[in-house]
């Protein structure tokens, strides 16, 4: 069996030098660093529970603002040091980071979805269908994300799913100017009109002949828009508009760390640290992509 | 021209019902609005009077009207926890904002420019590579945090500028030159800079100019800068409305009085009206700046107003 993949592979490596071109030299240039920092993030994150030294939420109130393993009074046992519970900060950058992907890719996948299909539907069928898609559109884009996520918190609650829901709601208009503006490049190709005259149904048009040539920009914006979500995720935990305490989630504990910043720097350093890490290395995937995915940009 | 100007109007119009049948609709989404807002331990006769007194129990679309000939009259309903009207908060502290936003732009703007014009006429030189690492800081680093790490050391470690609040002139440096360095106005007008004037240096009357023997300068600042201005200031304009809304978290870490911190207050209090509010003025302002920057292009770049959009 494990022959067997073995061989398996070694004939894609062959298939794949001989189709030279397209995927030649893509492992060689593959964005080694961001790929690294990314499956840290996510190894991390999976492996939260075995990980942790400490529980994210015991307290030790003996422990108070335990400062750094390097500086006076730091003990390794709490290696970033604790907060103003004397909870273990390490521990609770672990298990955030877990909330922070699991809101970014839960979000983009549901707006994705939705904004998607929406656009599909709206730049393949045009008309009435379309006006009021866009204009909705529209309205999203002149609706500030935070000041809406804010008021919707207010409305239903906070919560997780009410989180990702309304993260949702903002991004699916991004998807769908995309997916239409592509939907109208495609549509009047040649291969579509024979399809169709070869009669191929509307859905199966949509399905089959126009949805895997919007693909790769597709790709390339949901990857941006998980580094935009995370960002955002924490500006409204930050806020208190987003997962409530005592959920561990890195806008949380920048939000504790500005409570007590004369009392330790650590408290709000990390956590911010480990947003720009994720976001740089998301930011820094999708822009690889995107030159990777664009024939254009790719021969410079 | 005109038919250019009117299609903007109507378009401004319509994206302004849309946003309020969003905001009508959300209060509504989970039942009764007085829901959200009265204390739980209100009486029944007392909810069915409050019902009564916003005119809840009358159709949907009777309900709509109310809310909207209410917004036309500056009418936002009153603040649970202030207990006054809506308007007047915003009125007091709209100013704060707008204040803190310009000098922030005007901050961005004045470290852009030599940026902007170093990168594009040195590409691939340091002060190019310098340019392109802040704008991929800037997208990656969250405003409010990039504030609280400039806290930390200009006022918590060498005690040189106040931590928070709004008390003296030297109060509005740390959150100023946040929304400026960390809110994406700076990373993205270097950008924006960058990209058209390599564009324009490209031209042939860039060309022609050197031909004619003007002195480089010359060139750069009054033939070339004019023109790349162009999107600069779209962006600009965009912009300020966006940061205007934008600046929740910022005015939040630096504990300033503007309608981002009334906002943040609203949430805690659970203060329905005036969060709804806040996002009715904000999307408003959103709208508003875009018309007057569309309009504006227009006159800049006759492409525009006679091109695809009539």
């Amino acid at each position: 069996m494990a022959d067997e993949s073995r061989a398996m592979m070694g004939q894609a490596t062959v298939a794949r030098s001989l189709t030279a071109g397209r995927h030649r030299g893509v492992w060689a240039r593959l964005p080694l660093v961001p790929l690294l920092l990314l499956g840290l993030f996510v190894l991390v994150a999976l492996l939260a529970d075995l990980l942790a030294l400490a529980s994210p939420y015991d307290t030790a109130l003996r422990l108070r603002f335990a400062p750094p393993f390097w500086m006076d009074g730091g003990t390794l046992s709490h290696p970033l040091g604790t907060d103003s519970l004397g909870r273990d900060i390490l521990s609770r950058l672990i298990f955030g980071a877990r909330i922070s992907l699991l809101v970014g890719l839960a979000a983009v996948a549901l707006g994705g979805v939705v904004g998607t299909i929406l656009g599909l539907v709206a730049g393949f069928y045009g008309g009435w269908l379309d006006v009021v898609i866009m204009r909705a559109a529209d309205a999203m884009f002149s609706l500030p994300t935070i000041l809406l996520a804010m008021l919707l918190a207010v409305t239903f609650g906070p919560g997780l799913d009410n989180l990702v829901l309304v993260l949702a709601l903002v991004l699916w208009a991004r998807f769908a100017r995309l997916v239409r503006a592509e939907t109208l490049t495609c549509k009047v190709r040649d291969y579509v009109a024979l399809a169709r005259v070869g009669g191929c149904s509307s859905p199966r048009l949509i399905l089959v002949h126009i949805f895997p040539n919007v693909l790769n920009p597709l790709v390339v914006l949901a990857t941006l828009q998980v580094g935009y979500v995370v960002v955002v995720e924490a500006s409204l935990s930050f806020l208190g508009a987003g997962v409530p305490p005592p959920i561990p989630t890195w806008g949380t504990m920048i939000s504790e760390g500005l409570e007590h910043i004369t009392a330790g720097w650590w408290l709000s350093v990390f956590p911010g640290v480990a947003v720009v890490l994720l976001v740089l290395s998301v930011n820094l995937l999708g822009d690889w992509l995107r030159d990777y995915l664009d024939p254009k940009r790719r021969r410079r | 021209m005109q038919r250019y100007i009117l299609a903007r109007l109507v378009q401004a119009l319509v994206m302004l019902i849309v946003v309020s049948v969003i905001v009508f609709g959300v209060a509504r989404m989970t039942g009764n609005p007085v829901d959200v807002y009265l204390p739980v331990d209100v009486s029944p006769e007392q909810r069915e009077e409050e019902v009564h007194r916003l005119g809840l129990d009358r159709p949907i679309y009777v309900q709509y009207g109310i809310f909207v000939s209410g917004l036309l009259r500056g009418d936002l309903g009153e603040s649970v926890k202030f207990r006054k009207p809506v308007s007047t908060l915003i009125r007091e502290r709209l100013p704060n904002t707008a204040s803190l936003v310009l000098l922030a732009i005007a901050i961005a703007l004045v470290l852009a420019f030599p940026l902007g014009i170093i990168a594009a006429l040195r590409q691939g030189g340091p002060w190019d590579v310098a340019a392109r690492v802040s704008a991929l800081l800037g997208q990656s680093v969250p405003t409010f945090w990039g504030g609280i790490m400039l806290m930390l050391v200009f006022a918590v470690q060498l005690g040189w500028l106040p931590v928070a609040r709004k008390e003296s002139l030297a109060s509005y440096v740390l959150p100023a030159l946040t929304i400026a360095l960390f809110g994406f106005m700076l990373a993205g007008v270097v950008r924006l800079l960058r990209t058209s004037l390599l564009e324009v240096l490209d031209s042939e009357f860039v060309k022609f100019a050197r031909i004619k023997g003007l002195p480089e300068y010359v060139v750069i600042l009054k033939h070339a800068l004019r023109n790349a201005l162009i999107p600069v200031v779209t962006f600009v304009g965009m912009y300020f409305g966006i940061l205007l809304a934008g600046s929740v978290t910022v005015e939040t870490v630096f504990a300033w009085p503007g309608i981002g911190r009334l906002a943040y207050e609203a949430v805690r209090w659970r203060d329905y009206p005036v969060i709804q509010s806040v996002v009715l003025v904000a999307a408003t302002i959103i709208i508003m700046t875009n018309l007057v920057v569309d309009i504006l292009y227009g006159y800049l770049d006759p492409r525009i107003r006679y091109g695809r959009s009539g």
